[in-house]
């Protein structure tokens, strides 16, 4: 399997490489050739920017025999970089003076950087959670958390009574209450800081001191279930990092198509050549 | 660190649709209801069931039995209330947007965001600000052009006076861009360039070409006229910049064109092809050669010509007798001093040619026209043969003058036997020295050389001695004894370039102009090409550009 992905990466790449190179060899030779070479490597870029965008319409059409979404990720990945040499091919490697055009160009590099940014967040993410472990359904976490607040609350109640002692109960309700009830600590999560989890741990561990062996029992197993609701957390804020990138990613993309249909007509309508009524 | 993870007890009745639009309220608490919202986002919440009155045979009042499905638990303890209704009320929900419904929207938004800043932008007087691609150049621009974009194009606004889409409403944009040429859907646009020239678009001819029309396509001869928005690309800033070398090299290094250019220009009288002059000034017109100026040119340094002034062995026709060589050399000097270009050769109001030389100014000092070595201060008008004659024969009363003068200088009153004696005897004089009346005046207008006249006068004087005839051509005539040729000096020698002398004040007037070796009039003092290609060369310390010196268009006017 990891075989097969790295031939099939390096087979991409290579393609790629190919491909731009390509491009901008071409692109040299027809700059003396063509009149209107930017109206060629325009209409490319459009169809491209088609292309790239029919991998949102793909995933909403499931059903019809397009390919596999595996696949199309792939191509959507590839071609999103190749379009990028299309593009700097396009504007000539100047940037656009005009409030317009430097729009257009702004508005493609967002959605070509929020496109690579995700790609390689989306490349990053899985193993970070599968080292982790404790993988869940993103749509299911709120039932797991639930479970885990209620399992963790029902022992400590239980505590009081099994041990006649309040301790485990009023170090829950102190301190463990609060982090069972919500999601917690999700930027600190993105970014692999632990400390919250070794602060709740360390407080254990100083209860854990005064406490009978009863009492330990119970606290110990409290202490599974804080591990397992932090690697739940740890998973929420990974999953929807994942999910909200694309919050930036698809509306820019829209908006560039707009902007891309008035750059066109803009184009042939402002031309030297339209001729008058 | 790999933690055990609690089954979540997944109910395959509550299957996860992510793609669904709403999810119930108590979701993210964990704990959805089993019905879930409506499509519309609405909450489904119900009793968990609804009871059924069971009434034995005889009895009736009844009693509500719990119809709670098996699988959601089962008949509840408490059952249905006294009323007939569910003992476990529904627990109604606010259903909250899933992440993807929220994508949705967010893209829903940020198009309408999208399209309502287009709208605002459009049509607003912000509108061609923002489509604008970058600020057109200065003369395009302001209200003096609008308004003559108005009066001339019937242009609403500026834009309009070449773009005929900015004529029209934002809604006509897309109807025009179908018309437009090179069309949207047409093969026109992939065309290869064409051989030489870029053919006139419709804005060149509906704009351009209607407010420049006083602008001629460059020579007679051009085989096409060439499109106005390949050499002068608008919307570059305020200055325009210069068109670029490729473009003059496009006809001009194409020997197809040039062929044809030569073949058209055999038709046309060369002096269509002469460039104008200023009014007033004396130029040195070269003739054309047969084949017209169609030499292969890829640039100043490559296949450009000799300048035309010093090809095929032109001379300088003026007939002043002058040496350059001589005048620059140890013999004359000036205040002690040997005489530098810059002594006659001064710039004139512009600084970029030289103003033209007069006796007056620049050499009147050394040939100040001298007759009488005994009377210096007597000199002769220059100017005209008639005048020079007319003060040689009032000579008695030139020295009777002088005579009042000097006596009127002493203190004494100027009696008539006295002065009357002095011009008889200076008169006299100058009979014995040079013949009669008329020989004088022969002497003076065709002496060339002062020595015949008076062997021995020194090297110092004899400048000032010098009859006309050492400087002018005198030729006899009949009439006025004598008739000097008035010299023509050309004010402008290259008349198919600019040049200016302002910017080259560092280079020293022989780094240019071999003078020193001069010695007659007609030799033509330019540099050569070559010598100026030697700074005006690509990565060379002077621009070598060909609209540097020259000029695409012609003034019509010429």
């Amino acid at each position: 399997m990891m075989r097969t992905t790295v031939k099939r990466r390096l087979s991409g790449v290579l393609l790629l490489v190919a491909a731009v190179a390509t491009l901008f060899w071409g692109h040299r030779q027809l700059v003396p050739v063509m009149r209107h070479l930017a109206y060629l490597s325009g209409w490319l870029l459009l169809a491209v920017c088609l292309f790239l965008t029919a991998y949102n319409a793909r995933k909403k059409l499931p059903f019809l025999p397009l390919g596999s979404s595996r696949t199309w990720l792939q191509l959507h990945a590839y071609v999103g970089y190749f379009s990028l040499a299309l593009f700097f091919a396009h504007t000539g490697w100047r940037w656009p003076t005009g409030v317009f055009e430097a729009a257009l160009a702004s508005l493609y590099l967002a959605v070509a950087a929020s496109g690579v940014a995700g790609l390689v967040w989306s490349r990053i993410v899985p193993r970070r959670l599968t080292a982790r472990g404790c993988e869940a359904l993103y749509e299911r976490i709120p039932a797991i958390r639930r479970k885990l607040a209620e399992d963790a609350e029902a022992m400590a109640l239980a505590s009081v009574a099994a041990t006649r002692s309040t301790a485990v109960a009023d170090f829950y309700k102190v301190h463990l209450a609060g982090f069972f009830r919500r999601p917690m600590n999700g930027w600190r999560h993105l970014a692999e800081v632990r400390s919250p989890r070794m602060r709740i741990e360390a407080r254990i561990a100083d209860l854990d001191r005064f406490l009978d062996p009863d009492q330990r029992k119970v606290l110990k197993e409290l202490a599974v279930l804080v591990a397992q609701k932090d690697s739940l957390d740890y998973q929420r804020s990974l999953q929807l990092s994942l999910k909200l990138w694309l919050f930036v990613h698809i509306p820019l993309t829209y908006s560039l198509l707009i902007l891309t249909a008035l750059h066109v007509v803009l184009v042939f309508a402002f031309s030297g050549g339209t001729e008058a009524n | 660190m790999t933690d055990n993870q609690p089954s979540p007890g997944s109910d395959p009745a509550r299957y996860e649709r992510p793609s669904d639009a709403w999810v119930c309220g108590h979701a993210c608490d964990g704990k959805p209801c089993r019905m879930g919202p409506s499509a519309g986002g609405a909450c489904r919440a119900t009793a968990d069931c609804r009871p059924v009155l069971d009434k034995l045979p005889g009895e009736a009042k009844g009693a509500w039995r719990c119809t709670r499905a098996k699988e959601h638990g089962g008949p509840c303890a408490d059952g249905p209330r006294p009323d007939g209704s569910c003992g476990c009320p529904a627990v109604v929900c606010a259903p909250r947007r899933t992440l993807r419904n929220l994508r949705g929207r967010t893209t829903l938004a940020v198009v309408a965001v999208t399209v309502a800043c287009l709208l605002i932008g459009l049509g607003s007087g912000w509108r061609w600000r923002i489509l604008s691609p970058r600020t057109v150049s200065r003369p395009h621009q302001g209200d003096s052009f609008t308004h003559f974009a108005k009066e001339r194009l019937d242009a609403p606004n500026s834009c309009a006076a070449c773009h005929h889409a900015a004529a029209s409403g934002v809604a006509s944009w897309a109807q025009l861009a179908l018309r437009s040429h090179p069309a949207p859907f047409g093969k026109d646009q992939f065309a290869k360039v064409p051989v030489g020239v870029v053919p006139m678009s419709a804005m060149d001819r509906q704009s351009c070409a209607v407010c420049h029309d006083q602008h001629e396509f460059h020579q007679p001869n051009v085989v096409q006229g060439h499109s106005c928005s390949v050499c002068h690309v608008e919307h570059q800033g305020l200055a325009m910049a210069a068109p670029e070398d490729a473009q003059c090299a496009r006809c001009h290094d194409r020997a197809d064109v040039m062929q044809q250019s030569s073949a058209k220009g055999r038709g046309i009288g060369s002096e269509r092809f002469d460039p104008p002059v200023q009014a007033g000034l004396i130029a040195f017109r070269t003739p054309r050669p047969p084949g017209g100026r169609t030499n292969l040119i890829a640039s100043f340094g490559q296949g450009h010509p000799d300048f035309g002034a010093r090809a095929g062995g032109l001379k300088d026709p003026d007939t002043l007798r002058f040496n350059h060589a001589v005048h620059l050399g140890e013999t004359v000097r000036l205040g002690g001093n040997p005489l530098g270009c810059v002594d006659c050769h001064v710039p004139d109001s512009t600084g970029s040619y030289m103003a033209r030389i007069r006796y007056d100014q620049h050499c009147a000092t050394c040939h100040d026209l001298q007759f009488d070595p005994v009377h210096p201060e007597l000199k002769l008008p220059h100017g005209e043969v008639a005048s020079v004659r007319a003060k040689l024969r009032g000579l008695p009363l030139l020295y009777a003058e002088i005579k009042t003068k000097e006596l009127l200088a002493a203190g004494n009153p100027p009696r008539r036997d006295e002065v009357d004696a002095f011009a008889q005897q200076n008169v006299a004089r100058m009979r014995q020295t040079f013949g009669g009346g008329e020989s004088l005046e022969k002497l003076v207008l065709f002496t060339g050389d002062p020595r015949q006249v008076r062997p021995g006068i020194s090297a110092e004087r004899r400048a000032h001695y010098a009859g006309c005839a050492y400087c002018h051509e005198v030729l006899p005539d009949t009439g006025s004894l004598a008739k000097v040729t008035r010299p023509v000096i050309p004010d402008r020698w290259l008349l198919g370039g600019r040049f200016t002398h302002a910017k080259h004040g560092q280079m020293g007037c022989d780094g240019c102009h071999a003078v020193r070796e001069s010695r007659t009039t007609s030799d033509i003092n330019l540099p050569s090409q070559a010598s100026c290609a030697e700074c005006h060369k690509p990565g060379g310390s002077a621009p070598s550009g060909c609209t540097s010196c020259h000029t695409y268009h012609l003034l019509s006017s010429r």
